[in-house]
């Protein structure tokens, strides 16, 4: 029986659509206090005093948290570029920005206890646009290295010999492109349950998140906690699309009002919350300029300027990705590029689907459509001409072992008849993009471990450290895992629990554990229930059963 | 309240929504609240045999029997197995609602026609928002049960 290549129903499938499937928010935790964030009403202030005296007296409210109940100065980590507090300590940048949390019995009790904490902000100039972030001089809302007022980074990239392809080029097109922010809008709103057991002391979570990974590492990092203190617990995750791929703004807040409470919190952001304060798409104003002759690309220029909003988070590395995206698809001679990453008073940028390369792709795109038309070719054949082959090496010093990117071009543009159309409100295009992995952006980062655990009567539960958004990683797992075992085990006597996500995250988890492979193994099995993996824990019914296409044989 | 085919007392406030009595009180969670204004879909239930939005319909008000996804049996496989193998859904949190809407459709009939019954398809579900899969396979499962080609 080859389960891999056949079309399997997800592994949940029953119990999504009978309603059965659990998320954060639904699971039935009456001894859970209601938790709410106290945000900031200002763009940029400094905070004088918080007075949670009133609150505490509100009936029903039992613990109200602040920046003093974190260590001083502690900040997300963020890949290296750690700017945020947990809650605000001394100042907000943005309206939203978490300042307080309280926990009380009832969600009306939790939301009078945050009325009555009273705050005193001093406002401070805020800057909104990247114009107006740029021109000051000072005032700006981080010290930043650059070196420049409001600018978090200044990336220059000169790959190849842009001057030899620009002294070749007989046309260049030219603009500039703006990308606006977006929200992922996961159908799930944000929820977290926070359990903190003094007699273990160690936290639960359950949070919709798809990299358990990074929500230990930070959580535990901002509470004071070993990693093997904090817990996530497998639970379904309604949408990620980036949103849930690192740390949110709402897991340690959780967590800690549960520390200081001695109770369970359950804490979920309202839809408007979630569009006003969460993590966004950066928004890019990209100028670009293009050279090519005789239907090659020959260089790229570009100007990227990425509106961080007002913390860091994934923005380093989202611009950074922006800018190899513009340097992997096509072979141009070269490619001179630069990009700031510029801090306004707004909510904070951060990972989302595509991961910055949507932004500088949308403008490259854009702009080889104009510099074919430029020379009277069809775009398609102009990129498909242009394209990295199979082999080559890539400006940013890839080295592509396959590329199926003609290929890809042709399907597409079989797929839509070649009608290239372009009306003033509508038409038929296409576009090409490159996405580089983040299986290579840190160290060992390429590296997953999951644990087999065969049962006397022949079942199989396979475990690992991630989460599954709803694209399928427990069930291609339990395709593997099935494919891999089932010359030595009867297909119908077969369970998987399949819990993880072979992202980056997982990976590295076991590496964490600085054992030999073998050990990681074991550390994922009995340890992980403790501290890594028991995100992930499930039984479910043998594979044969749930696969219809493809019976044992 | 009518419920899933049992009658249970339950305690509302004059403004509570009849999708938190289910999920608080009576532990429903099938339905879910998505945007909490009536406009995406993920709460649908059927009261008196109609889908209705269960965040904005307040739960005094309610003079029919629910029937939540938890209280639709065996009728209701053939739009499970096809949303299934159809890839109607990725992580599943819109599901219910997009199933409960598409049972109601089904029941209340759809053209013979085939281009006909594909967009009152496209036109019944339009009020189920579903941010994976981007709807073909939605509406690829409706479909296949509108023909027949899937039966319980």
């Amino acid at each position: 029986m080859n389960v891999i290549g056949s079309r399997l129903r997800p592994l949940d499938w029953e119990a999504i659509t009978h309603g059965r499937f659990l998320y954060t928010a639904d699971l039935h935790r009456p001894d859970a206090l209601h938790g709410v964030i106290i945000r900031s009403p200002h763009p940029h202030a400094r905070v004088l005093q918080i007075d949670v005296g009133a609150a505490l007296s509100v009936p029903g409210v039992r613990a109200v948290l602040t920046t003093e109940d974190f260590s001083a100065g502690i900040r997300y980590i963020h890949e290296g570029a750690a700017d945020r507090p947990p809650l605000a300590d001394g100042v907000v940048r943005f309206v939203g920005q978490e300042v307080a949390a309280v926990a009380a019995e009832t969600e009306e009790a939790a939301r009078a206890g945050a009325q009555a904490v009273s705050v005193r902000y001093e406002r401070l100039p805020a800057v909104f646009d990247l114009d107006a972030a740029e021109r000051a001089r000072k005032g700006g809302l981080h010290p930043r290295k650059s070196g420049r007022t409001n600018v978090s980074a200044w990336l220059r990239r000169d790959w190849g010999d842009h001057r030899k392809g620009i002294a070749a080029c007989t046309h260049s097109v030219e603009g500039l492109f703006k990308y606006p922010a977006q929200c992922h809008v996961c159908m799930e709103v944000s929820a977290v349950i926070a359990e903190w057991r003094e007699d273990e002391a160690r936290l639960h979570l359950w949070t919709a998140t798809g990299a358990p990974y990074y929500v230990v590492k930070e959580v535990s990092h901002v509470m004071g906690l070993e990693r093997g203190q904090v817990v996530c617990h497998e639970i379904g995750v309604g949408g990620s699309f980036g949103a849930r791929t690192k740390v949110a703004d709402y897991e340690a807040i959780a967590g800690a009002l549960s520390r200081k409470a001695g109770r369970p919190v359950r804490l979920v952001l309202s839809r408007d919350e979630e569009f006003a304060t969460t993590k966004s798409r950066h928004a890019f104003e990209s100028t670009m300029r293009l050279h090519g002759g005789r239907g090659r690309l020959r260089a790229i220029e570009a100007d990227l300027r990425v509106d961080n909003g007002a913390y860091n988070h994934s923005g380093v590395s989202v611009t950074s990705a922006a800018l190899k995206g513009l340097g992997m698809l096509y072979e141009p001679d070269g490619a001179l590029l630069s990009a700031r990453l510029i801090d306004t008073a707004k909510r904070p940028g951060g990972q989302f689907r595509g991961y910055g390369t949507t932004q500088s792709s949308f403008a490259l795109e854009c702009l080889m459509d104009e510099l074919a038309g430029a020379s009277g070719e069809d775009p398609v054949a102009f990129r498909r001409a242009n394209a990295n082959p199979s082999g080559s090496t890539t400006l940013v010093g890839a080295h592509l072992g396959s590329s199926r990117l003609a290929e890809c071009l042709d399907a597409a543009a079989a797929g839509i008849g070649h009608r290239l159309i372009k009306f003033p409100d509508e038409g038929v295009g296409v576009a090409a993009a490159v996405h580089v992995s983040g299986s290579f952006a840190e160290p060992g980062a390429e590296r997953s471990d999951a644990a087999l655990d065969l049962h006397v009567d022949g079942s199989v539960t396979l475990r690992f450290g991630g989460a599954d958004a709803g694209t399928g990683q427990k069930t291609i797992l339990a395709q593997i895992g099935f494919c891999r075992w089932t010359a030595s085990a009867r297909p119908s006597t077969w369970a998987h629990g399949a819990l993880a996500a072979p992202t980056t995250p997982v990976m590295r988890r076991a590496r964490q554990a600085k054992q030999p492979r073998r050990g990681c193994v074991r550390r994922a099995w009995r340890g992980a229930s403790n501290r890594l993996a028991r995100s992930s824990h499930a039984h479910v019914q043998p594979l044969a059963d749930r696969s219809p296409s493809c019976p044992p044989t | 309240m009518l419920i899933n085919g049992k009658v249970h007392e339950v305690e509302a406030k004059p403004g509570a929504m009849l999708l938190d009595v289910l999920r608080d009180q009576l532990r429903l969670t099938g339905a879910k609240p998505g945007c909490r204004r009536g406009e995406c879909g993920a709460c649908t239930v059927l009261v008196g045999g109609r889908p209705i939005l269960s965040c904005i319909q307040l739960a005094c008000l309610v003079d029919g029997p629910v029937v939540t996804i938890e209280g639709l049996g065996p009728e209701l496989d053939p739009l499970r197995e096809a949303f299934a193998d159809c890839g109607g859904f990725q992580c599943g949190y819109c599901t219910p609602g997009q199933l409960v809407q598409a049972f109601a459709l089904i029941q209340a009939g759809l053209p013979s026609d085939a281009g006909e019954a594909e967009q009152a398809v496209r036109r019944g579900m339009s009020g189920n928002v579903c941010r994976c899969t981007g709807y073909a396979g939605i509406v690829a499962a409706v479909m296949r049960v509108a023909r027949g080609e899937v039966t319980a």
